[in-house]
């Protein structure tokens, strides 16, 4: 037996925006002389502030971020850090979700499984690219078998059937994924058909994006989005005070610092895993593995590092997204540790490489490193611009794929940043509060990611929230729990004469 | 060797000597004296060091005073006083330490726990070691654990009191490059800073202003000695091939409160200047050296000519003398003992010159009293009968025999007359000798031609027979000769040969060559002849035979000078006598034809 679920997107109209966040304009009728001059006074400020806050267009949206994608094929750059914030801007997908997690139509106007193995998907009609030319069924397949060669993709007319030997229960939600973006590929070009298009791309350096005047989309309020990387968090806020960006990154042990200071600071839940792998060829020894996992205070690195921002985590998904994470202990075991360590006569020193330009990572490996050592492991902590060739153990910090439990967690099992050994996600959809029929249910999530946890080739360290800061010209810059970005509602206020 | 260069030798010896043993000595004096200097001036350079070492000490006390007194510092106390959270402050040392430019700093809760480190922020939370008297000491050395091990700090505490609970603020600098560069030192002196953070030494511990030090295990048994003895220690340590390329260095041990060696400062003060002086000073004794000894030794070459010369014109006098030339005289040019003796050798030549005349004039008389002697013993044998004959001619005058008595006394007479005619001719002979005519001559022919000649006279009936032999040398080359003189001569040698050997005997004849002469050589088996004769052999009209005249050896001394060459006798009593004939090969004037006037005498 397939179920099957149909929904209707709504028209690219009905998605339209309205002015948001205009300002009241109170009026209060009083008979007092004193209450009719303040409310005279009122009416000025007022009419002040609606003209501050009415939406305008035109300028250009300076970004800069600590990541630099090396290339803008959704495919290739699907798990590189950074790209999930800029492929919205470029691409769409057939389905998207919305901010509690459930899927919606996006360039699919409706969708229906037609048996465990088979999703027919009906294109949206009028979806053109930046070239002007059309979404057809042929790209939309080229696109998906690219991203999931093991699927069998093929078209119906308007319709684009998937099928796969295993089940896919979940498709929807996967089909929100970067990768799964529906590009246009050709003579070396690759276009999308989100509100932007791109201007100039220079990999690792900068990204220069122009608002498309007659796409499906709503045309954005800005005109162009100039996005710097590989900028380091000290150079980012150096520029903001500048002036001479709009938007930087703030690192989690900084955000405790916003009440202290003027800038509004929007931070997402928790949404970057920060947690260590080991080498598979260097560190066969489960004990000293698993010594290490239960050595790491991560109490105190979420209280103290992290500033009591973001989650400690000894699961592989935040309990924002599961509900359960408080499942896996996060308490350090330093006695059972020594026992370990003793048992698996670990004496060689041990590398730890962290990211040298993120120094909340240099903090937390080093943090790691005194835990490790009260457990008698010697743990050095080495920063990426050392060049180790084989690492024992790398903390890597990777932002979750999706607000899908499942689909988040099929992902990390995909990436080799993790190197994690995980089961398929097979079983049955569960009849779960706020979770679809055709989503994974979360038992399976939670069996699922206490297999892949089992060995310790990959221990949680903190999941961690992804924030940023706008400088004042920035108008309706809205907090998002997954941390993208909202671009599409943000204005820049007019420069002032 | 001679006496000049006998004499030029031992003054320049002495020169050597004395230059070598003042420049030796001068050499160490120096040495020492710049040691001395060199050492005064590391320990001026020590004493710098110390003093700025001392200064970065109080003003590490100063700075961790200002942040003891700072707001930060207070609020922080307050709140925990107030049991506040620590965690905001996790990252409170390291913006405090950066703006009071320190590289360490710590807040350390009353109970040791860390509150925040601005080395080692993930620290926190851990237990720090705060001795009870540290904060009101100045800054002492500490070892400081960091993330990457551990360094060595200049650190300084201080409390916050401010509530119930103490804070404490330890902060100090870190001992590694960049503090070993930022000292201010005088040019030519480094410090190197070795961490003592294992046992024995590990040449990675050891730190300069440039980072790691090249060819550290140098300093490798300095170090040691001051981890043994922990105690200053001096050494100089040469860093290649080239000794200037040296560095004197004072190892200062590193201790903390307590006494533990932390670490070595090492203050190396730059060797090559000095050694650079030394080496011009002795570049340029070395030459002033050479160049005096050069000078000495051609001012000993010009006094040992000035002090040589009148004894070499004495020595060229003595081999004139030598020569024959007997009235040489030398010139008297000082009053010393060299004029002395240039008097005395010209007053012995002198006294030689008058001897000799006297001498040649005795000589001569003897000869003529001789000659006398001869001619009258010559002349009287043919005179007796000539007198006899008379008397018996003038007593038969009247007698019948009286005829027979004529013709037998005027035979008589005549045959007297003959014989006084005869020596009368020998003598005109000798007084007559003719110059010789020189043409190729082989000595072999003439010694076979002489002995051929007289070979009848060895048989003579009546007397025992003499043997002839002839020892010839067969490659002899012709010489430049007069046969007939030649011919002559030897048929005198060999005639006094026969009558030297009454008794009969042998005659050898020998010819001989050497490199510049021809020899002919006549030896008899006789009596042989006494000193006293054979010195007297060649005089003329000396004879040692009862009928000679004494011409016939003083004719063949005649014709061998004649002909440039040289006669010489020897002889053994009892065995015989052997005449030696040497003639130049070339026959050519000699340059002193009086030494061919001469003839040598040996005998047995």
């Amino acid at each position: 037996m397939c179920s099957s679920l149909r929904l209707v997107a709504g028209s690219k109209k009905a998605r339209g925006k309205s002015p948001p966040c205009l300002a009241k304009t109170g009026r209060d009728k009083g008979g007092a002389t004193s209450l009719g001059v303040f409310l005279l006074a009122a009416l000025l400020l007022a009419s002040a502030a609606r003209a501050e806050t009415r939406p305008r267009y035109g300028g250009t949206l300076r970004v800069e971020m600590r990541a630099a994608p090396p290339s803008l094929d959704p495919v290739a750059s699907a798990q590189d850090e950074g790209f999930a914030q800029i492929a919205p801007l470029l691409y769409d997908t057939l389905v998207r979700l919305d901010p509690s997690g459930r899927p919606m139509p996006s360039l699919a106007s409706s969708w229906q499984q037609e048996s465990e193995h088979r999703w027919r998907l009906m294109l949206r009609q009028g979806v053109r690219y930046s070239d002007g030319s059309a979404l057809t069924p042929a790209v939309a397949v080229r696109s998906l078998h690219e991203a999931n060669p093991d699927w069998n993709v093929h078209a119906i007319g308007d319709a684009v059937i998937i099928e796969c030997e295993q089940p896919l229960p979940n498709l929807p939600a996967f089909l929100t994924l970067p990768r799964n973006s529906i590009v246009l590929r050709g003579e070396g070009k690759l276009l999308g058909s989100g509100a932007f298009r791109v201007s100039e791309f220079q990999a690792g350096r900068r990204l220069s994006l122009a608002a498309l005047e007659d796409g499906w989309h709503e045309r954005p309020f800005v005109d162009a989005i100039d996005i710097q990387f590989n900028r380091l968090p000290r150079e980012q806020m150096m520029d903001l005070e500048l002036g001479r960006a709009d938007i930087v990154e703030v690192a989690p042990d900084q955000l405790a610092r916003a009440p202290q200071s003027s800038r509004r600071i929007f931070a997402s839940d928790p949404v970057d895993l920060l947690a260590l792998r080991f080498s598979h060829s260097n560190l066969r020894d489960r004990r000293v593995r698993e010594a290490i996992a239960l050595a790491v205070d991560r109490d105190s690195i979420y209280n103290v590092l992290l500033q009591r921002h973001g989650e400690p985590a000894a699961g592989l998904l935040p309990n924002w997204i599961t509900g359960y994470s408080f499942l896996f202990p996060a308490t350090p075991q330093v006695a059972r540790a020594r026992q370990l360590r003793g048992e698996a006569k670990q004496s060689a020193p041990l590398t730890l490489v962290y990211d040298a330009a993120d120094p909340l990572a240099r903090l937390v490996a080093e943090r790691i490193a005194l835990n490790a050592a009260d457990a008698g492991i010697a743990l050095k902590a080495l920063p990426s611009t050392q060049n180790v060739i084989v690492p024992d153990i790398e903390l890597v910090r990777m932002r979750l794929a999706s607000t899908d439990p499942g689909v988040a967690l099929t992902d990390l099992a995909r990436t080799d940043r993790l190197a994690l050994t995980m089961p398929e996600l097979v079983a049955p959809p569960l009849s779960a509060p706020g979770f679809g029929a055709d989503r994974v249910g979360l038992s399976e999530v939670y069996r699922a990611t206490v297999a892949a946890l089992q060995d310790h080739w990959a221990v949680p360290i903190a999941y961690l929230p992804a924030a940023c800061t706008v400088s004042p010209r920035v108008r309706n810059w809205t907090r998002t729990r997954d941390g993208s970005w909202p671009i599409d509602d943000v204005w820049l206020a007019a420069e002032a004469r | 060797m001679s006496f000049r260069r006998r004499l030029l030798f031992s003054l320049a010896l002495i020169v050597l000597v004395t230059v070598g043993g003042v420049s030796t000595v001068v050499s160490v004096r120096t040495r020492r004296a710049f040691e001395r200097a060199d050492g005064e001036r590391s320990d001026a350079l020590v004493a710098q060091f110390r003093r700025e070492f001392t200064r970065r000490g109080d003003e590490v006390v100063r700075r961790v005073e200002a942040i003891a007194a700072g707001d930060t510092v207070s609020r922080m106390a307050l709140d925990l006083s107030h049991a506040a959270d620590t965690f905001a402050y996790v990252t409170e040392a390291k913006a405090v330490a950066d703006s009071h430019q320190l590289d360490l700093l710590e807040f350390v809760a009353s109970d040791g726990t860390i509150i925040s480190s601005a080395q080692w922020p993930a620290r926190f939370g851990y237990k720090e070691d705060v001795a009870p008297g540290l904060p009101s000491k100045g800054a002492v050395l500490r070892l400081v654990p960091l993330p990457d091990g551990a360094t060595l700090g200049l650190m300084a505490a201080r409390t916050v009191s401010i509530g119930d609970k103490p804070l404490f603020v330890l902060g100090g600098q870190r001992l590694d490059r960049e503090f070993v560069s930022s000292l201010t030192l005088p040019a030519g002196m480094r410090i190197l800073l070795y961490r003592n953070l294992q046992s024995g030494f590990s040449a990675q511990s050891l730190i300069g202003p440039a980072g790691a030090v090249d060819n550290a295990d140098r300093l490798a048994p300095l170090i040691t000695r001051v981890q043994q003895q922990k105690d200053d220690a001096d050494e100089a340590v040469q860093w290649s091939a080239d000794t200037a390329d040296s560095e004197s260095f004072h190892a200062i041990p590193l201790k903390d409160d307590s006494g533990a060696l932390l670490g070595v400062l090492l203050v190396g003060s730059s060797r090559r200047g000095l050694i650079e002086l030394q080496r011009h000073i002795g570049a340029f004794a070395l030459i002033v050296g050479g160049i005096g000894i050069l000078l000495a030794i051609l001012l000993s070459g010009w006094v040992a000519a000035r002090v040589t010369q009148p004894i070499e014109r004495l020595a060229e006098a003595a081999r004139e003398v030598a020569a024959g030339r007997w009235e040489t005289q030398v010139e008297v040019a000082s009053r010393d003992e060299i004029g002395q003796l240039a008097e005395s050798f010209n007053s012995m030549t002198r006294q030689l010159v008058e001897q000799r005349d006297r001498a040649m004039q005795a000589e001569r008389v003897a000869a003529w009293r001789e000659l006398a002697r001869r001619l009258a013993h010559e002349l009287k044998n043919p005179l007796f009968p000539l007198q006899i004959t008379v008397e018996n001619l003038l007593r038969s005058r009247n007698s019948v025999e009286f005829d027979e008595v004529f013709r037998e006394s005027t035979a008589t007479l005549l045959a007297e007359l003959g014989n006084l005619k005869a020596i009368v001719g020998r003598f005109s002979d000798f007084s007559k000798m003719p110059q010789p005519q020189l043409q190729p001559v082989n000595l072999n022919d003439i010694a076979r031609q002489v002995l051929s000649l007289h070979d009848a006279q060895f048989r003579v009936d009546g007397r025992p027979p003499v043997t002839a032999r002839l020892e010839l040398d067969n490659a002899l080359a012709p010489v430049d000769a007069d046969p007939d003189l030649l011919h002559r001569a030897l048929s005198n040698l060999v005639l006094n040969a026969l009558d030297a050997m009454p008794e009969g005997g042998v005659i050898t004849v020998r010819t001989s060559a050497t490199p510049e002469h021809v020899r002919i050589e006549v030896s008899d088996s006789g009596s042989g002849l006494s000193r006293e004769e054979c010195e007297r052999l060649f005089t003329p009209y000396y004879t040692t035979k009862r009928h000679g005249t004494g011409l016939g050896l003083a004719i063949v001394q005649s014709v061998v000078s004649d002909h440039h060459g040289s006669i010489s006798v020897s002889s053994t009593p009892g065995k015989g006598t052997t005449f030696r004939i040497d003639l130049p090969r070339t026959n050519s004037a000699p340059a002193n034809p009086e030494m061919f006037k001469s003839a040598m005498i040996t005998l047995g």
